[in-house]
Parts: C-alpha cells; structure tokens; sequence
C-alpha cells in the first residue's frame, strides 16, 4: 500500500452564475481599479489516504470529488495533483 | 378518515423539526422524528426533510445530508416525499427533484414574508434561506408548484417550489410550517399542507 | 512590578500575597489577571448593581434571571461583546450571540429568540457588515429567531461600536437547573469543542481600551461555530431532560477557569483540576492558556459518576468531544494540576474576590470632542440589516415588520456637539412572541439611551416611556434586563454617571413594580482618541393574557 495525496479545485460551471464570484468583483473594484477584471470563487480540497497504486488512487479522488465534492449540475472539479507522498 | 402518518426527517444541524411536527399537530397528523443514520423502516403517509442547516451547511446546502441513511432509504414513488428550504435543497442534492439550489442573487440570507403564486392565487409564506436560488437547466414547466411574485433572490423563471407528480416528491424553499397560525397572522401555509394531503 | 505583567494592581497583588501567606506563583498570576478583570469581578459596578430591584425575579444571580409565567419560567439575558467587534466585527458579533445563548442553555431552557441593540459610527462600513453578517449567520444557523433590533449610528462609536444581544428562553418552572448545587464527590465534565488557544485574555481584553496594535488584539478574538453550538443545545436539552446532571455553568470569559470557580464558590465547595485530561485542539497550547482559553461552544458539567456512561452516549450521538477532567471536594479550595504536578492550589473566595476598589464618583463635565454635521450620502447602501435575520423560524414570531427600503435620518437636534443621532429605521424593537405552552403572548421591547447630560432623568424617563409603550399594545411589563455599557470607570464623570444610571433604574423599576432579573456591564468602552457616551441598553419584557 502506498499514500497519495489528492488536491481538488471545484468551480462554478462555466454557464452557472457564480454569484460569490460576482461579489469578490465588486469588492475588488472598491480597493483597486484593474483593466477586464474577472473573478470566480470557489473550494479547494486535500484528501490523502492508501491504495495499491495511482490508478486506484484515481478512481478514488474521482468517486470523492464526484459524490461529495462537487454538484455536476452546476460545478466542475479538476484534480491539480494526485502524487505518492511518504508516510 | 385515519390520521395521515409523517415522518420528519431530522439531521444534526436540523433546526424547523419542532415547527414542523407543530404543523402536523395543528392538522391532526401524526408525526415522529427519523434519526439521520436510521433507515427508513416504518410505512408513512408523508416524510417531510425540513429546514435548518443539516451539518452546517458544510461543503454546501444538504451536500451531506444527502448521503445519510436515512435519506438514501427514501421509499422513491411509494410515499409523498416533502422538502422544506434545506429539505428541498437536499433533494437537489441527491438528483430526487431537477437543478440546483445557489446562494441568492443579492449574496445576503433573505428573511421575509412574502407573496407567493400558487394553485392561481397570491399567499403569503415566509422565506428564510441563503442558497434559495433555484436553476435548473431544461425546466420541465408541468413541474413548477409555486413561484415568487417578486423573485427576491434571483430564481429561474422565479421558481419557489418543484413538484415532481411521477414520483411524489415536492421541494420548496418558502417555510408553509411557519404560516399556519391566527397568532402569527400568518395562515396561509394551510393551503399548501391541504394540497399535499390531496394528493396523497 | 510583576504584577504589571498580569493587570494586577499592587493592592491586589499585596491582599493575594497577604491571604496566601506566601508568593503566588506566575501560573496562579495568570488565574488572577483573568478573576481580577473587570468582566469577571465586576469590581467597579459590584456593590452598586446590589440596588438593583429583584423582586419576583427567579434566580436573579445565576446564568440568567428571569420571571415566572404559569408553570414555565422565562429567562432573558443581555450582553455586550463590544470589544471583539471593533476588531473582528464577524466573529465578535457572533461569538456574542453564541456567548449569551449558553446562558440561557445551562439552565435547561431551550432559547427562543435573541435581540439586538447595535450603535454604530456611520463611516464604519467593515463593521457594520461584519456584525450583521455575524448576527445573521450565527443566529440563523441555530435557528433562534431574531426578533426585536435597535440600531443607532453616531460618531462617538465609530472607533467603539456596541454590540448587545439579548436571548430569551423558556424552561418549566420545575426543570431549571443551576450551578450551585455541586457537592463534594461529582465530577467536573467538559463538553463541545476541543479546547485551543482562541479568545487568549479575552476577559482581560475587555478590561482595557482597544489598543492601537490591532494585531495583538485580533489573537484575543475567539472564533464562531455555530454548527457546534446547534448541536450543543439539543445534545444539552436531551441530556438534562433526563436528570443527568447536577449543575452546570457555561465556559464563556475566563473559559475552563470561571466555570470551575464559579460553580466552586457559589456551592459552596472546591474543586480539582487535571489539566492533562482536558481534550485539546491546539497541541502546542500552554498550561495557563488552557485554564484561560475562550474556545467557544463548550459547557461545564458537574455530574455524578454513575451517569457519565448515558451522557456520553448522547454527546456521540451529537459528535461532540468530551473529557472528564476533575471532581468536586469538600475543602473550598480551587486546585489545578498537570500530569500530578500542583500548578496552583487558592482558596476560592480569595479567586473570585478581589478587594474593594476605590472608586471616583466625581461628576467632570466632560467637553464632547465631536463636531460633526451630518450629511445624508455618507450613508452607504446594504440589505436592510433586518431582512438578514431570520425572525420566522420556531413559529412564534407574531410581527412581521414593515420593511423600509432606505434610512430616514432623524431630524437634526440644533447646533448641539455631536448631537446627530440617526435612527436606521428597517428594524422593529418592538415585537412578540406566542408562547405556546402558557397561550399568551410575550412582548419584547429593546431601547437604550445616549446619554447627554443628565443621565438620572434620561435613562428613568426612558424606562417609563418603554414601559407606557408596551401598555399602550395591551402588555402587562413583567421584567427588564441591562447591559450597561460605559467607558472608563477609572476616569471620571465614568463612575458618576453610572451610579446616577444605576439609581434611575431603581426608582423606575420600583415604580413600575418590574424587577431587573439580570444584565450585563461593560467599561472601557473607548480608544486612544474617542469614547463613547454611556449608553446604558435594556430589553424589557411584557405579557398579554386574551
């Protein structure tokens, strides 16, 4: 058994409003002005455990991001990195 | 006629169980609390999921909830299934009614009374909820229940409440539980409850 | 001068010498710098809030006081969180919340609905926003309605905004349970989050002025949970439904330390403490930082060993941590220990009294230092701050205000200093609740005053007209509750205008035959260059029978 270590960005969808996005926007607009501001807002995780191998720790942080992380109707997830880690 | 039998879903962090059984008291209906890690064993008339913050919210509205025992044994077209505020948006959450509940469009909690369209007249229901904007991509219009007259916190097609016929369940975000009192002036939330009971 | 170091005064320092016998030692310092302060001993107001009408009040000196209706009692306090909230306007106003809610909660009543009173400068808009969202957020997620708001901006708090909130709850008159009723043998229990170094000297931090280094003031800030609280009060309510507990106090300023003292001295008795029992959160937390921690949403039990078994099975049930960290002895001595090692062994009367302070009644007529005429577009926009409160939620609320979209000021008072005074009028401060198990309705009006310069008249005519206010709804006042809040008691016309406050209670509270059945005091209400007009803050009660 190896540890891996997962980390998990979930976004909005892109054709989702990102209402926490919008208002990051208007309160980065009060504090400095920036030439096609845009923002988005969302959650980043890390989840480390055991499995045989990099293909089964995959299946994992996918089932992981699939069921709990993220709502497939309005956000997407993106594994940054998946990598072996010593114990 | 028997009682209606209810059974009220409750999950840590739960917090509108108590006005709910109130509710079911007031017409006659006997209700009872369901643990969040206890299948659903018991044969009812009617499960209510209802409001509050089921694990604090954590991750997002009902994002956990929707993984606990109690709602993964949802007896699905057998019994009429109700989801109040955090109860509706937990349905979302477990794909038992279409789309998605998002934070309001103003970003703030929205706590007010109402109007309200349903079954074609004006009532008047209170809305206490953060993430109550509802989207949902290919809305089957058949389904649409109730929508807001004002569309305070930004829903599609100003959407308040989904009735899934098929499969008897019912998701929405305004609060019938709170509205069903002279001492409250609010008594509006007896019509919805009538509904429900017809068509069970 | 090492008694500089712990906010001790040589008087204290040389009367703690004295009674011990020999020198206390730094750990034992640091209880005292936390015993000592002012929002622990009350030194400066102690002696006057004894003037105080209490009649008909039920337990008037625990938690909360409160009043007797039918078979159920109704018990409301009010509280400031002042300081917190200029630094961490979010957590400050909802540990505020979660503070005052526990009051209430370690009596067995279950709390059924929080009011405001909030004075604001107008240019603070950080502060005003974070303390909404906190009160908002904190109070939404525990479903307790917010009910009855009053919100007031002038200049003089733009650097000391006030923050009080007041819970109400409601219990059977038979069921209430109270923390002197520890005896020898029972064991001190700890319950909810793991103990870590938030809210460090926050006792200490609202005995002084706000300083000017933000950043040694914002470790002093203890962090919200109101998940845990939730789960807290029906884990509590499930657990003294069932008779398992003796008494019980709650861990709010001081934390682990005013609890165990607190429950030692009004039983009458002592207790010992295991500091290496208490679970953690924090593994690099020191031995004194764990006594004075202010970790929010944690209880103090006193129980019977016999019972601990059930309690812990329902504290699982509601995922909350425990440990069983010390008992409850015959000598009325307050020890601590680590890992066997004594850190501190005090009698408790000597921990939880300091000696009398003097105080200067002098009556300085203080020039107010703001001039400040008042323009109307310096107000920003925000959601109206009482469409953020949840005030339907346990179906009790019987009110559903009027909401205006935009504030009205006031109309200006004439050339006067600092004078402008404006009213944000989105919020009700009066409301009601129906209280479904006496059937009759529970009217709550909160107010305060600003006081200008005559603080006996203002604050007793503003009691009458709040009282004449409720009757003309048809409710009979039963009760009042305060949260005074001041600014430095040691310079005068501070303590002046607090005993003429105090006085004005009580001819207006014995007029109107209503007891004060609990309150709260909070000095120090000021920062280098500004401080507040007093302003003393009340929520009275009233019932209308059909």
């Amino acid at each position: 058994m190896k540890k891996f270590c997962g980390k998990i960005i979930v976004k909005m969808k892109p054709d989702v409003k990102d209402i926490k996005g919008e208002a990051l926007k208007q309160a980065v607009k009060s504090v400095v002005e920036l030439h096609d501001l845009q923002c988005a807002v969302g959650n980043w995780y890390q989840i480390s455990f055991c499995a045989k191998n990099q293909v089964e720790a995959l299946k994992f942080i996918d089932k992981i991001a699939q069921d709990i992380l993220s709502n497939e109707v309005i956000e997407t997830y993106e594994i940054k990195s998946l990598e072996e880690i010593d114990e | 006629m028997s009682k209606l039998k209810v059974g009220i879903i409750v999950f840590l962090g739960t917090n509108c169980e108590y006005d709910t059984k109130r509710a079911c008291d007031f017409l006659g209906w006997n209700s009872e609390f369901v643990w969040q890690n206890d299948k659903i064993q018991k044969k009812y008339d009617l499960i209510i999921l209802p409001g509050g913050f089921s694990y604090g919210d954590y991750i997002s509205s009902g994002r956990i909830a929707k993984l606990s025992p109690a709602v993964k044994s949802l007896p699905i077209g057998k019994t009429m299934i109700l989801g109040i505020c955090n109860g509706f948006q937990t349905l979302c959450e477990s794909k038992l009614l279409p789309g998605a509940l998002i934070d309001n469009k103003n970003i703030d909690f929205i706590s007010k009374v109402t109007e309200i369209n349903f079954q074609n007249e004006l009532i008047s229901l209170p809305l206490a909820h953060h993430q109550g904007n509802y989207t949902c991509k290919n809305i089957d219009k058949s389904q649409i229940l109730m929508t807001y007259q004002n569309n305070e916190n930004g829903s599609d097609f100003a959407i308040a409440g989904i009735y899934d016929k098929k499969n008897k369940i019912i998701g929405m975000m305004p609060h019938p539980e709170r509205a069903m009192y002279e001492e409250l002036g609010l008594t509006d939330g007896r019509k919805v409850f009538k509904f429900i009971q017809n068509e069970i | 001068m090492k008694y500089k170091k712990f906010k001790l005064t040589e008087n204290e320092y040389n009367h703690i010498k004295s009674e011990l016998k020999r020198e206390p030692n730094d750990f034992e310092l640091h209880l005292f710098s936390a015993t000592y302060s002012e929002h622990c001993s009350y030194k400066h107001s102690k002696e006057l809030l004894k003037l105080l009408p209490r009649e008909n009040a039920v337990f008037p000196f625990e938690n909360a006081g409160g009043i007797k209706v039918g078979d159920h009692v109704i018990l409301f306090k009010m509280e400031s969180h002042n300081h917190p909230c200029a630094v961490e306007p979010f957590n400050g106003s909802a540990t505020g919340i979660g503070g005052i809610i526990r009051d209430v909660l370690a009596m067995n009543a279950r709390p059924i609905a929080l009011c405001n009173s909030l004075k604001f400068g107008d240019k603070s808009k950080r502060v005003i926003d974070g303390v909404v969202k906190g009160i908002s957020v904190y109070g939404n997620s525990i479903g307790v309605p917010n009910i009855s708001t009053e919100v007031l901006f002038d200049d003089c708090y733009e650097q000391n905004p006030l923050v009080n909130v007041t819970t109400i709850g409601i219990t059977k008159a038979d069921r209430v349970l109270t923390s002197n009723m520890a005896y020898a043998g029972l064991k001190l229990m700890l319950v909810g989050s793991a103990t870590m170094k938030d809210g460090m000297g926050g006792a200490a931090f609202a005995s002084k002025k706000l300083s000017d280094e933000k950043k040694s003031d914002k470790l002093s800030i203890q962090i919200a949970n109101p998940f845990a609280k939730k789960k807290l009060i029906e884990a509590c309510l499930d657990i003294f439904s069932k008779k398992l507990v003796i008494a019980c106090q709650d861990c709010g300023a001081a934390g682990i330390l005013s609890s165990t003292s607190e429950v030692a001295y009004k039983s009458g008795c002592g207790v010992e403490i295991n500091l290496d029992k208490i679970h953690l959160g924090d593994k690099s937390i020191k031995d004194f930082e764990i006594m004075l921690s202010e970790t929010q949403e944690r209880m103090l039990f006193v129980v019977d060993e016999q019972n601990i078994s059930e309690i812990e099975n329902i504290l699982d049930k509601y995922e909350l941590e425990h440990s069983i960290f010390g008992k409850v002895i015959k000598e009325k001595k307050y020890i601590v220990k680590n890992k066997g090692k004594i850190k501190a062994d005090l009698p408790t009367v000597l921990l939880v009294n300091p000696p009398k302070v003097k105080i200067k009644f002098d009556n300085k007529k203080m020039k107010t230092q703001h001039k400040r005429t008042y323009s109307p577009t310096h107000l920003f926009t925000y959601s109206p701050i009482y469409e953020q409160y949840d005030h339907t939620v346990g179906a009790r609320t019987q009110f559903q205000p009027c909401i205006y979209p935009s504030p009205q000021p006031s109309p200006a008072r004439g050339e006067e200093e600092g004078e402008n005074v404006i009213i944000y009028y989105c919020t009700p401060n009066f409301n009601a609740l129906w209280l479904w198990e006496e059937n009759c309705s529970l009217g709550v009006l909160t107010f305060s005053v600003v006081i200008k310069n005559n603080p006996f008249k203002e604050v007793y005519e503003a009691i009458l007209t709040a009282s004449k206010s409720l009757e003309e709804k048809s409710y009979k006042p039963i009760g009042i509750t305060d949260c005074l809040n001041f600014a430095n008691p040691e310079i005068p016309p501070t303590m002046h205008e607090f005993r003429q406050t105090i006085l004005a209670i009580k001819k207006a509270c014995e007029e109107l035959n209503i007891p004060v059945c609990s309150g709260n005091v909070s000095f120090y209400n000021e920062s280098n260059g500004s401080k507040i007009k007093n302003t003393p803050a009340f929520t009275m009660l009233g019932i209308k029978r059909l």
